[in-house]
């Protein structure tokens, strides 16, 4: 390679750096920030959990509609990806499990609708043919409940009206900054049995907002007006917060992962870097070499002259 | 009395109270220390903490009021 050309393809490698190296440091931002915000939505959701645990006794025979168990004919599924790419295994990951549930259900492709969150997974299930039932992109980092309303309250409806006899989630579970597992599993019908893991899950099992705290509650309640309308009320907030929980964990996971892939793009680039120095370390020493002997090459033929 | 009052996204406030009082579904109830183990839903009006420094007022739309092990729960 001409000496130009080494030079050239270094300063592009460093670029690349420059960039990779920028994403890193604002994924670590908002990695943080979406982590402190995941965690800010357990302790309602653990409260909300209990008192409905406390409560099961009543909640078996009171049958709720979005409790209730029927034979699955239609489904839905929601799949929380990110809108962007850069961020390594992770949305493939995210597909693939969706892709693994929805098999699991043995159903026609369409009896299946995808509420998509994140352009990614709404682009990749809308090439396959099914129906895209919502699609949700940009869906900023700080995403209220109220946003997610909307949809939780959509969704909700369709399957009290039969419409969905099971609604899947599909989503990234955030562990830790290098760990993020692709999960999925049932949000309606609810049971008890099926959130409590997701509950107690919703905080990351190592690093900084590991915390675990479990309080024991009495073992009977005066309950006013009724333990049918307070689950009645519990259970559509519960709904919800699976939703918003789902999202939240895809966010802190999406940016740890683009953290870590930008890091490892950076070190990449940085050995690549190194070794292209070092090839045009060798072209111009050759290049002076051979220079310097074509120099003491033509005062020899001209002494000898 | 420990008391809790939180959204899904924010906690509006977590601490010790001497008294705190809602509005349910019911009528209106005044939570003190060590009330037995209670459950109620809430409706439209004011909820009221008193603490050592003073009231804090919160507008309530509706949620759950959930007492139990000397703890006071308001879920929004």
């Amino acid at each position: 390679m001409a000496l130009k050309d080494i030079k050239l393809k270094i300063k592009s490698v460093d670029r690349t750096r420059k960039v990779t190296k920028a994403m890193e440091s604002v994924s670590a931002v908002k990695m943080r920030k979406s982590q402190l915000r995941a965690l800010s939505g357990r302790p309602y959701a653990a409260a909300a959990l209990s008192i409905l645990e406390r409560m099961s006794v009543s909640l078996e025979s009171i049958k709720h509609p979005l409790t209730t168990v029927r034979t699955v004919k239609n489904a839905a599924v929601v799949v929380v990806t990110s809108d962007k790419g850069l961020c390594g295994v992770l949305n493939a990951a995210v597909i693939k499990e969706a892709e693994r549930a929805i098999a699991s259900l043995e159903l026609p492709r369409d009896a299946i609708s995808i509420y998509a969150f994140g352009r990614k997974g709404a682009e990749y299930f809308d090439r396959r043919g099914y129906t895209i039932e919502g699609k949700f992109e940009n869906v900023s980092d700080d995403v209220s409940v109220a946003d997610l309303a909307l949809v939780a309250n959509a969704i909700a409806t369709a399957f009290v009206e039969r419409r969905y006899d099971r609604v899947l989630v599909a989503y990234t579970n955030f562990r830790s900054t290098f760990e993020q597992n692709a999960v999925s599993h049932a949000v309606l019908p609810l049971s008890l049995e099926s959130i409590a893991p997701v509950v107690s899950g919703i905080a990351p099992e190592k690093g900084k907002f590991a915390v675990v705290e479990k309080s024991k509650g009495p073992s009977f309640y005066t309950v006013e007006p009724s333990p049918e309308s307070v689950v009645d009320r519990l259970i559509p907030r519960l709904v919800s917060i699976l939703f918003y929980h789902a999202l939240l964990e895809s966010k802190a996971s999406e940016h740890s992962a683009r953290m870590v892939a930008m890091k490892n793009a950076s070190d990449k680039s940085r050995d690549l870097s190194k070794s292209l120095t070092r090839t045009f370390n060798k072209a111009r020493q050759a290049m002076i070499t051979r220079e310097v002997s074509e120099i003491v090459g033509g005062i020899e033929a001209m002494a000898s002259a | 009395m420990q008391v809790t009052i939180a959204k899904v996204h924010e906690n509006l406030f977590s601490g010790d109270a001497l008294s705190l009082s809602a509005i349910t579904t019911e009528g209106e109830v005044t939570i003190l220390p060590k009330h037995e183990p209670f459950v109620a839903n809430l409706g439209k009006g004011v909820v009221t903490v008193r603490t050592a420094n003073g009231e804090e007022k919160f507008e309530v739309v509706d949620g759950v009021l959930e007492v139990s092990n000397n703890q006071a729960t308001v879920l929004l």
